[in-house]
């Protein structure tokens, strides 16, 4: 299958900094990539050049098997950019700055009248869609932003932190607008330094740093990678429970990699949980041992990241 | 063509941008129009208004006192300068100070010295006096000459030939001021030329804003868009030459139709208008292009825009002093202004003036270029 969309060799300096050296990454029709990575490491960089917007020193940007520069105006049909800041006109309404950034797409009447009604409901706006957009709350404006990058029905849709700043409801609606259009079959690369929105939404993740892209693949590939464990962790009722005789069922089982036992508490490391889980609950009920709670936690991204760069995500 | 139509869609949505904003609406229309009136009012007494200049005859001949006649007869044939005659220089001295007089010419004993006397709070008037004063002084010189001439060819003149010189009509009509066939119209002068100083501003800000639009983002999601760099640089050029020109025809339609102060031929003001709104376009778009925020572009504009109309005689007047004269040829307010000032007052048409109008387009180009190519690099940035 031809990837949506193919980097190669990206390299960016500013004077004398480099921003980003040698990215390369693709994303394949339908899916969604993330690129995680504190601020300052090359993301909107990174997606600068993607869109068109930036030349590149060196590498390369292939869109839907065409090459992209800045004045590749075909290829950046095929985009649809969320930068990062709120990139609208404050004064002019909702409707008229889709009007605008639609017209400049190539769309115009019926049809483009159609879809600005379409992504105004797709973000919750129809009801504002006339007010001034300096009128709006930050979330609002937030929503309109990811409106006009979805227009003109883009084949890749680029978001740069698009949560960034906004309440936990609007947070919440525009993660799941794009987990919708994700659905429906849109490629999306989606840069942030949240890294719980990049594992709920991504397909793959890259990790960037430093303008370098450190480690690349799907979350649990990355965690396998840092060679870190679900666990599951297992509370056994009564003073009389015996931890020991279920951390040793546990350990004769095979996808177990270890047990450590903490009073009442079994905390059994599996590559996979939930493949597990079944499994080490039945080996309790088996044993006469009742269970009082069970609970599983996956290593995340941030410990991904501070194993990979010695720095929380956040630093 | 695809990028032509993007280029309008830039232009049309900055258009109606601008419009809305009530400040940029100041500056194309309300800043020049008013400060043209103010202008006029104060150096040069608005539109319609009259050059109060007194006359004094120290030589009581009957040829000086046939010139004062034909000075103060041709009041009745004209209303923009009003010659009065007045007993001796002292009074005329008085008179001015009063200021019942802007300027007076006295004409010395036996014609042997023409004084002009001005105050120095009505240039304008002062300028026509010495104008009038020139004339009257090459009429006397030609008579003169004329004697000189049969003197020379060993002719001496005859008693006729005297008497002839002495009767001779005095040389000055009205039609012969070198400020103009018509008076200059101080509404019509200083209209135009606040709005080439304001110029500036509207038509400054399509760079200005490329800065600023960067700034807030709305220019990388242009660029993302099919539409090239040049066709949105384009387009926001075209919307603030379309407001710079508004607001000049404007300035030109209150001026003439309201104060009485036509500024000439209307195809060549309105061509000049063009040419100068191109010419402040490119230096603007030049001048903004050396600054990498909106406020440094800002302020280049602004000390540019008052600079070149320092330069370029915007708050002078139509007489420029030597060194300023020399100067205002480098500056398109200097080639403007004095292609309004001809338009105006010397009835000039487009031929006259197609000197000026390929300087300014020349500056607009060149200028506009290399603005245009260094906005680019920062677009792209």
């Amino acid at each position: 299958m031809e990837p949506l969309l193919a980097c190669s060799g990206l390299r960016r300096t500013f004077g004398d900094r480099v921003a980003v050296e040698g990215i390369t990454f693709h994303i394949d029709p339908g899916e969604t990539y993330g690129l995680l990575g504190p601020n300052g490491s090359g993301k909107t960089t990174t997606i600068s050049m993607v869109a068109g917007i930036l030349r590149p020193d060196a590498g390369e940007v292939w869109v839907a098997g065409r090459p992209l520069t800045t004045s590749s105006t075909d290829s950046k049909a095929a985009i649809g950019l969320v930068p990062q800041e709120i990139a609208l006109y404050e004064d002019l309404s909702a409707v008229e700055n889709l009007k605008f950034f639609g017209r400049l797409q190539g769309l115009g009447g019926r049809p483009l009248a159609t879809r600005i009604e379409r992504v105004l409901d797709l973000v919750g706006l129809a009801d504002r869609a006339r007010d001034r957009v300096g009128d709006y709350s930050g979330g609002m404006k937030r929503r309109a932003n990811i409106a006009v990058g979805l227009l003109h029905e883009p084949r890749l849709l680029i978001l740069d932190e698009p949560t960034v700043g906004v309440d936990p409801q609007s947070r919440n609606q525009i993660l799941t607008s794009i987990e919708t259009l994700g659905g429906e079959g849109l490629s999306v690369l989606y840069t942030t330094h949240y890294m719980e929105e990049a594992e709920r939404l991504c397909d793959r993740i890259g990790v960037l740093d430093h303008g370098v892209l450190i480690a690349e693949g799907t979350r649990r590939e990355l965690v396998a990678r840092i060679g870190e464990h679900d666990v599951i962790a297992v509370e056994l009722a009564g003073d009389d429970s015996e931890p020991e005789a279920l951390a040793e069922r546990c350990r004769a089982l095979p996808a177990v990699s270890g047990v450590r036992v903490t009073g009442h508490r079994v905390e059994v490391l599996v590559d996979d949980a939930d493949a597990v889980l079944a499994t080490v609950i039945g080996e309790a009920a088996t044993a006469g041992l009742p269970v009082s709670g069970v609970s599983v936690t996956e290593p995340n991204l941030e410990t991904v990241f501070l194993h990979l760069t010695g720095r929380a995500l956040r630093d | 063509m695809r990028q032509l139509r993007l280029t309008l869609v830039v232009a049309a949505a900055d258009l109606r941008r601008r419009v809305r904003n009530r400040s940029a609406l100041v500056v194309a229309f309300v800043g020049p129009l008013s400060l043209g009136v103010v202008f006029s009012v104060l150096l040069g007494g608005a539109g319609g208004s009259t050059f109060e200049v007194g006359v004094v005859d120290l030589d009581r001949s009957a040829r000086s006192t046939d010139l004062v006649a034909s000075l103060v007869a041709a009041n009745a044939e004209q209303d923009q300068v009003r010659f009065v005659e007045v007993d001796d220089d002292a009074a005329a001295r008085q008179q001015i100070n009063d200021g019942d007089l802007g300027a007076a010419i006295v004409l010395g004993e036996g014609f042997a010295s023409i004084e002009v006397l001005r105050d120095p709070e009505q240039p304008v008037t002062g300028q026509v006096a010495e104008s009038v004063a020139q004339t009257i002084a090459s009429g006397h010189e030609r008579v003169a000459l004329s004697v000189a001439t049969l003197a020379t060819l060993g002719a001496a003149p005859t008693d006729e030939v005297a008497a002839a010189a002495a009767e001779a009509p005095p040389a000055l009509t009205l039609d012969d001021l070198p400020v103009g066939g018509r008076e200059l119209s101080p509404g019509a002068f200083y209209g135009a030329s606040m709005a080439v100083l304001f110029l500036f501003f509207t038509v400054g800000f399509a760079a200005r804003s490329v800065l600023a639009e960067r700034q807030t983002g709305t220019l990388a999601r242009q660029l993302a868009t099919p539409a090239s760099p040049g066709a949105i640089l384009a387009g926001k050029t075209m919307s603030v030459a379309v407001l710079g020109f508004a607001g000049f025809v404007t300035v030109w339609l209150v001026t003439s139709v309201l104060f009485g102060s036509p500024w000439g031929d209307p195809v060549a003001v309105l061509a000049l208008m063009a040419a100068t709104v191109l010419a402040v376009a490119g230096v603007a778009t030049f001048v903004a292009s050396l600054a990498r925020t909106e406020r440094q572009a800002d302020a280049a504009t602004t000390v540019t825009a008052f600079v070149l109309a320092l330069l370029g005689g915007n708050f002078v007047g139509p007489n420029l002093p030597p060194l300023l004269r020399r100067l205002s040829v480098l500056t398109p307010n200097g080639w403007a202004l004095r292609s309004f000032t001809a338009l105006n007052t010397d009835a000039a048409g487009l031929g006259e003036i197609l000197t000026a109008l390929a300087v300014l387009i020349g500056m607009g180009l060149v200028f506009g270029a290399v603005g245009v190519v260094r906005v680019r690099r920062v677009m792209l940035q």
